[in-house]
């Protein structure tokens, strides 16, 4: 709860009772409404320029992107056990194609859940390699590496590759699986 | 031309072809790719729902709500629709952003949402969740409609909920208290599914501190009401409060400080507490004063904690209770501190006529005269202040820049306004002016909210021009593909000229009708390499020449070596023909796979230099996008202009009201002095009678009408 604003709220209402105090907010009712008014209009607006950054980031994608030609490479985390992630750099035929270093909070949202998209390309029809490695550290503070290779066909539909990150509480380490989502 | 040489040729010729034709491809779009690819995979989809929520958690947990929303929204577009959990997250997403009415109207959605999923047989347990998160949406949206002054809408929110758990029924009824104040609302309330009166009591300060309010409200007209509205305070003063636990979902919606470190929740909840009980108190404080009960409201203040962020009310009220009760030196000091620590607020102006009223009254008149012209004078001061205030504000074209403050933490410009904004989840932080006027004229929510729509506007246009500039780098892209395409059919209009894809196919049709004949023939010397054809070559020439000579001469020796050569040979090419021919008609059929694979990406390159659809529809969108930003911005400015007007003639409003209560107090500070100065006259008066009886004789204003005639 907005406990902070109903508390602002309720101290502006003590005050005007107890102490007579001047209150030039509830002037003009006219006043109230025309910025009420103006409030709503903002509020449009602002809406109609997070649907044309929508738009504009889709017909971006469209264009450097075309679906027939798109890989997109995800990263997900299970629980962050056994691995603290680091770093991650990915290669496709040997070619280094994306990395990333992580922060703290990066890692978090991770771990909490989150999937980041690391990497978009274009990629011709054909058949790839792809190589995952990460570096982390472990439940005990070594600094240590986890890599994965994926052999894929890339046809005329986009493709996402999801690298995960998985903890096994069998053997206390974490490993990584490839999962190629199925559009 | 031998057959190998054919192959290699149309080899290198296809590699040429399926180049072009795959660069050309790659620039395919979606819809042509749908219509060309129906493929059913037996495999199970991906939930893509979920992938896509959790791609906006990630930006979520890292504090960006406004990418998360972003994402949401991307993720909308392509989906062509969220699932409920997706929704409820939009919505909370969209609060955040202060988009209410479209929160709503996904709340709407999500309703419906949650209807169809109840009816494809999801569990029970998870609609209960669902329930539970579209109570927290609900609760949200009508506190924001309340932070809004937006009554009507929080009532019509509110009223859609059907029922609500003890977890968030203090959020429930606190919220109904506010959104019906000052009337009662026990008739509106849903009431608690599980919940006892002990938790009710413990758990619950905001809605007792609100019950207490409107009893106080009452009492203005019921004085017994006093007694009740003091039980209560009592009460609220001494109880402990507990924050509950916060799930994902109450974060998302309700917390504001959703990621302080665990230390500082703990800290703000412990403020939280004390503020809740600092409230109270003064509270207690103010109805013993109402009811003229100083001992009380005495006692009441004299522990009241520094730091609290009522200290000035409550230094204000300690000071009037220290002078009812006659502790005038308490009295003295408190009065002397508040207008000298607050000299812009109202309260203060109160205690420095009030100070110098004790000191006319405590001390001695001289004092109160010296007390009465430094009041005088700090009047004067104020007044000076607000004129040069009010002169510099009106100067002030763009009202973000003025008196901006200096101080590291708060936002002065619209740059730092921008930067902020991309690190601070999307949430427009308050506008801070270092000018205390304005500081004290922001109090007021309205004006805050105008201003906060002012930084809200920066942002936008800011991002809009981002936007434009991203236009522009599209527009180039657009270029680009326009120039690749019309390349692409520049090159195959050539090769169409050229006719190389038909030669390429009459030379296979060619070979292939050799390989047959050759085949059906089944000459073993068809296949010969090189070497072997050039012995051939040389046996026929030698038989030639071995027929040219005839009977001329012996030649038998002659034609037996000739004889074994081709017999040799003969046998070598007859040896070698069934791999041989294996190897043409295997080499065929890779050619014809390899023009079946180039006849498929020079459909494609056709297709594509045919279609002018997908380019047209980018550069439509592309121009509507443009059109769109600049109305957009246009609309901004606009708005923009109207906002600046309101927040001028709403200050201008506090500035003239300032102004009448300083002239008044200055006014009746200057009456209290006059009064102060003829208390003096008449003692100086009595004291000369005293000392002189003669001087009985002149009266005071004979000795004025001699002043002024001097």
């Amino acid at each position: 709860m907005k406990i902070y604003n109903f508390f602002k709220t309720v101290t502006v209402l003590i005050l005007a009772v107890s102490f007579n105090c001047y209150s030039f907010a509830s002037e003009t009712n006219t006043s109230t409404e025309s910025s009420t008014e103006i409030a709503e209009q903002l509020e449009q607006l602002k809406s109609q320029v997070l649907q044309l950054n929508r738009e504009l980031f889709i017909l971006e994608e469209d264009l450097l992107f075309p679906a027939s030609t798109q890989i997109a490479v995800f990263v997900s985390v299970d629980t962050g056990q056994f691995f603290a992630i680091d770093s991650v750099e990915v290669k496709i035929n040997d070619k280094d194609v994306a990395g990333f270093l992580y922060t703290k909070r990066q890692r978090e949202a991770l771990e909490q859940g989150g999937i980041q998209k690391l990497y978009l390309g274009n990629l011709k029809i054909g058949q790839y390699q792809l190589t995952a490695i990460f570096t982390g550290v472990d439940s005990e503070g070594r600094m240590v590496k986890r890599a994965a290779e994926y052999q894929f066909d890339k046809d005329d539909e986009s493709l996402m590759i999801e690298l995960k990150v998985v903890d096994d509480t069998k053997t206390y380490r974490s490993q990584v699986f490839v999962e190629e989502w199925v559009l | 031309m031998s057959i190998k040489e054919n192959f290699t040729l149309l080899l290198t010729l296809l590699l040429v072809l399926s180049g072009q034709a795959a660069a050309a491809y790659s620039q395919n779009d979606q819809s042509e790719k749908s219509a060309q690819h129906v493929k059913n995979k037996a495999v199970i989809k991906t939930d893509l729902q979920d992938k896509h929520y959790r791609q906006a958690l990630y930006f979520y947990f890292q504090g960006e709500q406004e990418l998360a929303l972003s994402q949401v929204e991307q993720s909308k577009a392509k989906l062509t629709h969220l699932d409920s959990r997706s929704a409820l997250f939009e919505a909370g997403l969209q609060l955040s952003a202060g988009l209410l009415q479209q929160a709503k109207e996904t709340l709407v959605n999500f309703d419906s949402l949650l209807d169809t999923e109840k009816r494809l047989a999801k569990t029970s347990d998870k609609s209960a969740k669902a329930n539970e998160l579209r109570l927290i949406a609900l609760l949200s949206l009508s506190n924001q409609y309340l932070s809004n002054g937006d009554i009507n809408q929080a009532r019509d929110t509110l009223a859609r909920i059907k029922s609500v758990s003890s977890t968030y029924y203090q959020e429930y009824h606190v919220l109904n208290q506010l959104a019906y104040w000052p009337d009662g609302n026990s008739l509106l309330l849903v009431n608690p599914s599980e919940i006892t009166d002990e938790s009710y009591n413990a758990s619950t300060p905001y809605i007792q501190l609100n019950e207490a309010l409107r009893l106080i409200e009452l009492a203005q007209l019921d004085a017994a009401q006093y007694e009740s509205a003091i039980k209560a305070l009592t009460t609220i003063k001494v109880s402990k409060w507990y924050q509950e636990k916060r799930n994902f979902w109450k974060t998302l919606f309700l917390d504001e400080a959703s990621f302080s470190s665990r230390n500082e929740k703990k800290k703000m909840a412990v403020l939280q507490e004390q503020a809740i009980q600092d409230y109270a108190q003064l509270l207690l404080a103010q109805i013993y004063i109402s009811q003229e009960r100083y001992n009380l409201a005495f006692s009441e203040l004299k522990t009241f904690p520094e730091q609290s962020p009522y200290a000035e009310s409550a230094l204000f009220l300690f000071a009037f209770a220290s002078q009812q009760v006659q502790q005038y030196d308490i009295a003295f000091h408190l009065l002397n501190l508040h207008y000298k620590n607050y000299p812009y607020s109202q309260l203060s102006w109160q205690s420095a006529e009030l100070l110098a009223q004790q000191v006319s009254e405590q001390q001695s008149l001289a004092q109160g005269v010296s007390v009465y012209q430094s009041v005088e004078h700090f009047f004067l001061k104020q007044q000076q202040d607000l004129v040069e205030f009010s002169t510099s504000f009106d100067k002030n074209r763009n009202l973000l820049d003025f008196s901006a403050s200096n101080k590291p933490s708060s936002i002065n410009t619209i740059s730092q306004l921008t930067q902020l904004s991309k690190h601070n989840s999307g949430q427009t932080s308050d506008y801070l002016p270092q000018s205390v006027w304005l500081q004290q004229a922001l109090y007021d929510a309205e004006l805050a909210s105008l201003y906060q729509g002012l930084t809200v506007i920066d942002k936008q246009t800011a991002k809009l021009d981002i936007l434009l500039d991203k236009t522009v780098w599209l527009a180039e892209i657009i270029r680009l593909n326009q120039q690749r395409k019309a390349d692409i059919i520049a090159a195959q209009t050539i090769r169409a000229q050229q006719g190389v894809f038909a030669q390429l196919k009459s030379e296979r049709d060619r070979l292939a009708k050799l390989l047959t004949k050759q085949l059906a023939n089944k000459q073993s010397t068809a296949f010969a390499n090189e070497e072997e054809s050039h012995w051939l070559d040389r046996i026929e020439r030698s038989n030639t020449v071995l027929t040219a000579i005839g009977e001329k001469k012996n030649t038998q020796e002659y034609k037996e070596r000739l004889a074994r050569v081709t017999g040799v040979l003969s046998w070598q090419l007859a040896e070698q023909y069934p791999q041989r021919s294996w190897q043409r008609k295997k080499q065929l059929q890779q050619l014809d796979s390899a023009i079946a694979g180039v006849t498929q990406q020079k459909n494609q390159v056709t297709k594509i230099s045919n279609s002018q659809g997908t380019l047209k529809l980018s550069i439509e969108k592309h121009e509507q996008s443009v059109q769109k930003i600049k109305l957009l911005l246009s609309q901004f400015e606009l708005l923009r202009e109207k906002l600046s007007v309101k927040i001028r003639e709403k200050v201008r409003l506090y500035i003239d009201e300032q102004g009448v209560v300083l002239a008044e107090h200055l006014l009746s500070t200057r009456q209290g002095m006059a009064k102060v100065l003829e208390r003096m006259a008449k003692a100086d008066k009595r004291l000369s009678l005293k000392l002189a009886p003669s001087a009985k004789l002149i009266t005071p204003e004979k000795i004025s009408t001699i002043a002024g005639g001097r």
